[in-house]
């Protein structure tokens, strides 16, 4: 198996250099027979899929099969691992989650090079862009981390395991999502850099690459967030978000890739912003490269981090190979990225995409800076500092604050200039409906919990929420009001109900309205977050029926037990929650123990409805006494956290869905024929 | 007798009573103070505790950490809540866990020397975007439109193409 293994990544590396070769060579000469080796090129590409799902395939089996001669299976598997984990296993180590990478990579480039029609020059110079980012893989795969190396010597009888903390079922789902959306950024770069490097014209590179961005940003959003969720269920401190550099490395691809959903509109529309578009893109691939290089290298300390090894230095080579040769055909054909418009007004939608791309940028630099800055400080100070949650805290609450006001006011202002009456008008019920929340939240008695009692002077962390909170009210109201007044014009011209012709005007204009779905989607995660202010804890030694308080809630020793599974062992801890006097659940966290990796894990349990998370995790026992400790939670509106991310995944889809026809003015037939008014298409204005 | 009644029906409260109510207000009172120096300390502590990391190397605060049988969560605790205990300032307390542990134990970096840079640069990257942004759109404006040297008053065909084109593409149908 290992040989196979071995021999089908060196294939895949051989048939990506030939498709990058060839491809070139085809594009660069002018001879008859040029067609015909780019097609050889094409082929060689999507051979490379072949061989690298093969080799993916043999390490998987390698997995079921307890294959401990492979070092990588040694290392990262055992016997009694559960088949899922054992699938798992492929992205669970450093060399096979290159080796991931790649497959997925070839995926893309796969269906990539079967759509080649759309445009054969085109496609075929991001082809060869997309071989080229295959032939680094594939030489780290087959020169630096080997994913088939065997072990020496004498076998041991079972291989060590999968670290505790990717045995929980969202671990199966959530890398491959953010492998997906890094990966996926290496389309609309490809594409944006074959486009700079041909002089394309006009805008068709952007509307070919327009589903695959959305495509890619979506994973993107799914893995960062599904990443949370995992960490708030397993990692047991109750929180989702600790501003690990790993967690941060995926967060930054997602600003710019943000910051380019929103700022190729201008492109599309007004012919403007065509040089930053292109390194927003570039910039998106970079970072999402940089992001794996921060994971794999070691340069940043992190739980999340694969074992420190030298493929930094490949790294760090093909980022700077990638940042000249952009740099290299930007300077080249920079003329050809002239803006075809000038900025009329600086109340437009125009200047909203320019601040909110100002501010997307900022918080990926902030984001950046923050997580370098310990390995600044010790090349200049000489000792390394610690860049933790409070000043990624303090430095990008106040943007993402801006943000949200931003994306209230966007939608409201039109393109080319807006009259500050008109802004007035459509501003004025919004923000009256913000201010009402404001001053019901700040009104209400603490007793009742958060978000409700704010007091904003008695903390910034309350200023913050509260500010939020009404931030997302006004961004709720400028959306919905966007729907109602279009959803009127068609009922107006229709005559159906306003339901029916929002649903109508939505499927009209899928791009625009999915983006407002996305944005509901954002402010209900802001409010979730804002939650995290209010947050509670305490902890206590409990015996059977002591009792220990947290809000309303009274939690009961009720009894603990002893579980053996073939894979650990587990000590529950069996609790009664009470509310009110009456008894509403029974909560079970754990501890668990992995014998072939020798580590323990806690397992929270949690309680969780729209107003808050109670979350209780079995911290063992006190070595002095040898009774169990439990730590309780009270997480406010949590789940709205998961909540928003479904509708901003369910805006991503509608935003990909084709738009439908336009929706006919329907005539009576009574009307006679001299007046009948000619069907006319009826769609939302801006 | 503990109620006499005057004529007007309010009850008169006898000075027995007069000096147990004060009593108890006082007692109240200092045991209210107590409870609330008491939750003073636990929230200093919980703050302190949220600036500090926990030096196991799992990255987390010292208050997030959740390690089973972490080695440095409950000693750092104890020393925290000691040095809070004793009324020690929040600055005197930050040196002691530096001096101790190195300046890795601070979750955020200072605000003193080379540190200060840390937290000024993302404020001067917003500046210096705004300003950049602001600079961007007033270049833009002074640009001159494109006026097409045709005779006066042809409009061509191709250009109302382009103007229809243009009218559909920002009006967004």
């Amino acid at each position: 198996m290992a040989e196979l293994g071995s021999f089908v990544l060196l294939l895949a590396l051989a048939l990506s250099g030939y498709s990058f070769l060839a491809g070139l060579v085809a594009l660069v000469i002018k001879h008859p027979g040029a067609d015909r080796l780019g097609e050889t090129a094409r082929r060689a590409g999507v051979a490379t899929f072949g061989a690298v799902f093969l080799g993916a395939l043999v390490l998987v089996v390698s997995a079921f099969r307890n294959d401990f001669s492979l070092a990588y299976i040694l290392h990262h598997s055992n016997r009694d691992l559960p088949w899922p984990y054992k699938f798992a296993t492929l992205w669970s180590g450093q060399e096979g989650s290159l080796l991931f990478w790649s497959l997925l990579l070839s995926t893309y480039g796969l269906v990539l090079r079967l759509r080649h029609k759309t445009d054969e020059r085109l496609f075929a110079h991001a082809s060869v862009i997309i071989a080229v980012v295959q032939v680094f893989f594939f030489l780290l795969l087959n020169f630096a981390a080997k994913p088939f190396a065997l072990m020496q010597g004498q076998l041991p009888a079972d291989g060590n395991g999968l670290t505790p903390l990717l045995q929980y079922p969202e671990m199966v789902i959530h890398p491959p999502m953010l492998y997906l959306g890094y990966v996926g950024f290496t389309v609309p770069f490809a594409f944006a850099l074959a486009a700079l490097a041909m002089k394309y014209p006009g805008e068709k590179w952007i509307h070919i690459t327009r589903r695959w961005t959305m495509v890619t940003w979506g994973f993107l959003t799914c893995g960062v967030f599904l990443g949370m969720h995992w960490a708030y269920n397993v990692l047991g401190w109750g929180g989702y978000w600790g501003w690990d550099p790993v967690e941060n490395a995926s967060v930054m691809p997602w600003f710019t890739g943000t910051a380019f959903l929103h700022s190729v509109m201008m492109q599309e529309k007004r012919g403007m912003l065509k040089t930053w578009n292109m390194w927003l893109i570039f910039s998106t691939f970079m970072l999402a490269i940089f992001g794996t290089f921060l994971t794999r290298s070691g340069v940043v300390n992190s739980v999340h981090a694969f074992a420190q090894s030298s493929i930094g230095d490949w790294f760090v080579t093909f980022l700077s190979i990638t940042l000249a040769v952009c740099v290299y055909f930007y300077w080249k054909n920079r003329a050809h990225l002239r803006g075809e418009h000038k900025l009329e007004s600086l109340i437009s939608r125009e200047s909203s995409f320019l601040f909110n791309n100002l501010l997307l940028l900022l918080a990926c630099f902030t984001v950046l800076w923050g997580t370098l800055f310990p390995v600044l400080s010790e090349w200049i100070q000489g000792h390394k500092v610690t860049v933790g949650p409070p000043f990624f805290n303090k430095v990008s609450i106040p943007v993402a604050l801006l943000l949200l006001l931003l994306t209230a006011v966007g939608p409201l202002l039109a393109w080319r200039k807006t009259s500050l009456e008109s802004l007035k008008r459509n501003f004025l019920w919004p923000s009256i409906g913000a201010l009402a929340i404001g001053i019901f939240l700040v009104a209400t008695p603490p007793s009742w919990g958060g978000p409700f009692g704010l007091r904003p002077w008695n903390d910034v962390s309350y200023f913050y929420s509260l500010m939020a909170i009404m931030l997302s009210a006004l961004v709720a109201f400028t959306v919905v009001s966007e729907f109602v007044r279009g959803g009127r014009v068609i009922s107006g011209h229709t005559g159906e109900g306003l339901a029916s012709s929002i649903v109508h005007l939505a499927r009209r204009n899928t791009r625009r309205y999915g983006g407002y779905i996305v944005h509901l989607g954002v402010i209900i995660v802001f409010i979730g977050f804002t939650g995290s202010a209010f947050n509670r804890e305490a902890e206590k030694e409990m015996g059977y029926g002591d009792k220990l308080d947290i809000g309303a809630y009274s939690i009961v020793g009720r009894s603990y037990t002893q579980e053996e599974h073939p894979n650990y062992t587990a000590d529950l801890a069996i609790l009664q929650v009470f509310k009110g006097g009456k008894q509403i659940d029974m909560l079970y966290p754990e501890s668990r123990f992995y014998p072939a990796s020798g580590e323990q894990q806690h397992m929270p349990a949690v309680r969780s409805t729209a107003k808050e998370d109670l979350y209780l995790v079995y911290e063992g026992q006190n070595p002095d006494t040898g009774r169990p400790i439990i730590k309780a939670h009270l997480n406010p509106l949590v789940s709205w956290i998961w909540t928003g991310v479904l509708v901003m995944v369910f805006g991503t889809i509608t935003a990909m869905v084709p738009n439908a026809a336009p929706v006919r003015a329907s005539v009576r037939a009574s009307v006679p024929a001299d007046i009948r008014v000619h069907p006319a298409p009826v769609g939302a204005g801006d | 007798m503990l109620f006499k009644f005057k004529k007007t029906g309010v009850p008169h409260v006898s000075p027995f009573l007069r000096d147990m109510g004060t009593f108890r207000r006082l007692g109240t009172f200092l045991v209210m103070t107590l409870l609330f120096l008491g939750a003073g300390d636990n929230v200093r502590v919980d703050r302190l505790g949220r600036e500090l990391i926990c030096m196991c190397g799992c990255t987390q605060t010292l208050v997030g950490c959740n390690h089973l049988n972490c080695p440095y969560r409950g000693p750092m605790t104890q020393q925290l809540t000691a040095a809070v205990d004793r009324g020690d300032s929040d600055k005197a307390i930050t040196q002691f866990f530096v001096q101790t542990y190195g300046t890795l134990v601070l979750a955020a970096p200072t605000n003193r020397g080379f540190d200060r840079i840390a937290w000024l640069v993302p404020y001067i990257a917003l500046l210096a975007g705004i300003t950049l942004v602001v600079f961007i759109v007033w270049m833009w404006r002074k640009r001159p439109l494109l006026v097409h040297a045709s005779v006066p008053g042809a409009v061509r065909e191709e250009d109302l193409a382009q103007f229809r084109e243009q009218a559909r593409k920002e009006t967004g149908l």
